[in-house]
């Protein structure tokens, strides 16, 4: 299966290792989140994964580093590793203490379903073909096991800060998707998503302080005032 | 030219934000979608000239949907001056839960509304598939507020269901970009950005699997904005809950926009000779649109809803259309431009019916010739158009689709086609009819209707007879070269 990944070694300047050792943190703070029931540490885990996906455009990289990208990067680590983060933080502030967030789906089942989309994304990306570019076969599975997770968030969870860490989580896992594409002219087009991703967190972070508001809880189960 | 179109609505949203008068305000609305749609209809004698490095440019499918982008929030803009001077300030009752609530500012929703409108306008001026991603997901973010204006539980809940599902479906579309690049890199770099002119260009260097992977990650991503089902779950919600202007807006304008998504992707798979793939899963995704909106809006007692499901109807007309091909290219495009102005046209009139029997029940509304023979007469004439009845133009976009899948040789496609629209012409015809015969409710008076909330209904609806009476022979080139971009030979 995975005989159908290019080979990084040969790409001139890379550094393989530490790459595959924060691809590797991503997917394992995947599980972690799938399993975790407190949002504090649910949203610890979404800023780690900020840090580790701000970091990666310069550990991608092949080359040397120059100023805009280096630039670029503290853009992006500012809106993935700061503000995303604190934005969560805020909305989190604002609500009065919640208790744990049980999945759906029971937290052992919900790992089993991550690592199951973990196991589907290594197997999709080998039956797809390989690509000209090495790297972007290295990403695709860490990348598709993260927006699978995300996905899983949205729908198993009850609570809407929940359902949005996971929409942030899926965005995070595109993000990834797209590190090894960038490139140095169409930074601009990332960045332009990145905001548009980043005010659409904060326009969730109101509408849940809203839903707080008027529904005493931000449990969505309690959404049934619409009927068809 | 293009870059004004964006820009003008954009300042006058921050404009908007400053004004303390609601009067000034409203008129700045009116005058910046009338600029707009100026801009749009001198697009059709000057040819604008592309912008931004050419991230901005023109086809004449793109002219079409801005022409009726702009066409519809003008005429909003014109419903809007009268509904928000009619609109109550402060808290009331909700006439469905009993609960108190209030409007949002009334400057907010002006700025979100033309901040919409400059996220919409920018969908059809680009052929990048990136930017028009930024484009449909900023209508996505700034449509939210507009929903939630009433401030009420059930407006709530249609905005969070509308966000969430919304921006996870787009976001499957952003996948879809990323693979349509991914496509085009197999054995080296083929096509260096990713607009339609480039990957048409390069379209024989296609990797078949990877433009598969894209396809379905691009077509359940505008689909689910687009209110294709089954990942329609969120517009009806979100229809029947907001402003009726906003849902004219929502399914008029918006829909347009995501179906552009998926026209544009079909250019380049026609390109790629993946036409039988693509069209297959259109076909599909068509139909069972058709069947989930026939199978809800005959047991439907909201009439705000029974048009939400009407407009998954015609989305799943519109993808039958593209999955048929050319056959059914010109009564596709001619769909499109007709249910916006038709569809626009009825919300605007239910949000009259609302406002003066305070019920969206259709068993509750009764009389509605005598109470307000305006907007019952066009209500009326809306929904036998809407239902693809002659002379109106779908009546000619249907019957040409139909023709296109016998052309086709799909004749059991053809009498399900049939079949479906039967059905949901009974279950939308028969409330209709009840509601606006027999006499009116206890309490509810015949009114003098203003002239501002009947007028821009009335006249998308006569523009909807015209195309189907006289077809300009301008007007049937331009949607025959707006088809041939993105249907199938």
């Amino acid at each position: 299966m995975l005989s159908a990944y290019a080979d990084i070694s040969t790409l001139p300047g890379l550094n393989a290792d530490s790459l595959q050792v924060a691809l590797g943190l991503i997917v394992i703070s995947d599980m972690c989140l799938l399993a975790a029931e407190r949002q504090r540490l649910s949203m610890r885990l979404i800023t780690l994964q900020g840090v580790i996906l701000g970091l990666l455009p310069l550990l991608a990289h092949t080359g040397d580093l120059d100023a805009h990208l280096i630039g670029i990067s503290a853009i992006f680590l500012l809106i993935k590793a700061v503000i995303l983060p604190l934005v969560l933080r805020r909305t989190y502030k604002k609500l009065p203490p919640q208790p744990p967030d049980k999945p759906y789906l029971g937290n052992t089942l919900s790992v089993m379903a991550g690592l199951s989309g973990f196991i589907f994304s290594l197997w999709l990306g080998s039956r797809l073909g390989v690509t000209a570019n090495p790297l972007f076969s290295l990403f695709f599975a860490p990348a598709f096991a993260t927006i699978f997770t995300g996905l899983l968030l949205i729908v198993a969870r009850r609570r809407a800060l929940s359902q949005m860490f996971g929409y942030l989580v899926m965005e995070y896992g595109i993000y990834l998707l797209g590190v090894p594409m960038a490139q140095q002219d169409a930074l601009w087009l990332e960045l332009s998503v990145l905001l548009d991703i980043m005010v659409a967190a904060f326009v969730m972070g109101i509408a849940i302080r809203h839903i707080h508001l008027a529904f005493h809880s931000t449990d969505v189960e309690r959404f049934a005032c619409i009927r068809d | 030219m293009l870059i004004a179109l964006i820009l003008i609505p954009l300042v006058c949203a921050l404009a908007s934000w400053f004004i303390p008068a609601d009067a000034p305000r409203r008129l700045l609305l009116v005058a910046a979608s009338a600029a707009d749609l100026g801009i749009a209809l001198a697009c059709w004698v000057v040819e604008p000239a592309p912008a931004l490095g050419g991230l901005l440019g023109l086809d004449p499918m793109g002219k079409l949907v801005l022409t009726v982008t702009c066409l519809l929030f003008f005429a909003a803009a014109v419903y809007g001056v009268a509904y928000l001077k009619h609109e109550e300030t402060g808290p009331r009752r909700d006439f469905q839960q009993g609960l108190h609530f209030s409007n949002a500012p009334e400057a907010t929703f002006t700025a979100c509304l033309l901040l919409f409108l400059s996220a919409a306008v920018l969908v059809p001026s680009t052929r990048h598939f990136g930017l028009l991603w930024v484009g449909i997901e900023t209508t996505t973010i700034v449509s939210a507020p507009l929903i939630y204006f009433h401030r009420h539980q059930r407006s709530l809940e249609a905005t969070w269901k509308y966000l969430l599902i919304c921006s996870a479906g787009i976001a499957l579309a952003l996948i879809g970009n990323l693979l349509l690049d991914v496509s085009m890199q197999t054995q080296g770099r083929f096509a260096t950005e990713i607009t339609v002119a480039a990957l048409v260009t390069n379209a024989s260097n296609v990797h078949p699997q990877w433009f598969k992977a894209a396809f379905v990650f691009l077509l359940i991503g505008y689909g689910t904005k687009m209110g294709v089902a089954p990942m329609h779950t969120w517009l009806p919600d979100a229809h029947s809950e907001s402003p009726s202007l906003v849902s004219a807006l929502l399914s008029g304008a918006l829909l347009n926009c995501a179906f552009l998504g998926i026209f544009r992707t079909c250019e380049v798979s026609q390109a790629a000779n993946m036409g039988e793939f693509t069209s297959s899963m259109l076909i599909f995704f068509g139909f069972f649109s058709m069947l989930t909106a026939a199978l809800f809006i005959v047991h439907l007692g909201d009439f705000k809803r029974i048009l939400a499901y009407s407009s998954v109807e015609h989305m799943g007309i519109l993808l039958i259309a593209l999955g048929v091909g050319l056959d059914a290219a010109r009564g596709g495009i001619l769909h499109m431009v007709s249910h916006s102005l038709v569809k626009a046209a009825l919300f605007l009139l239910a949000g009259n019916v609302l406002a003066k029997y305070h019920t969206k029940s259709n068993h509750d509304v009764t009389g509605l010739l005598r109470v307000l023979p305006a907007t019952g007469f066009f209500w009326l004439t809306g929904i036998i158009a809407i239902t693809g009845s002659p002379p109106f133009s779908l009546f000619i976009s249907e019957f040409s689709i139909l023709q296109g899948l016998l052309q086709r040789g799909y004749n059991w496609l053809g009498f399900l086609y049939l079949a479906l629209l039967g059905v949901i012409f009974v279950g939308m015809i028969t409330p209709v009819m009840r509601m606006c015969m027999g006499k009116a409710p206890h309490g509810i008076e015949p009114t003098r209707e203003s002239p501002l909330l009947v007028l821009p209904s009335a006249c998308m609806i006569l523009l909807a007879l015209t195309l189907g009476l006289i077809m300009p022979g301008w007007f049937g080139q331009a949607l025959d070269l707006a088809a041939n971009l993105g249907f199938m030979q």
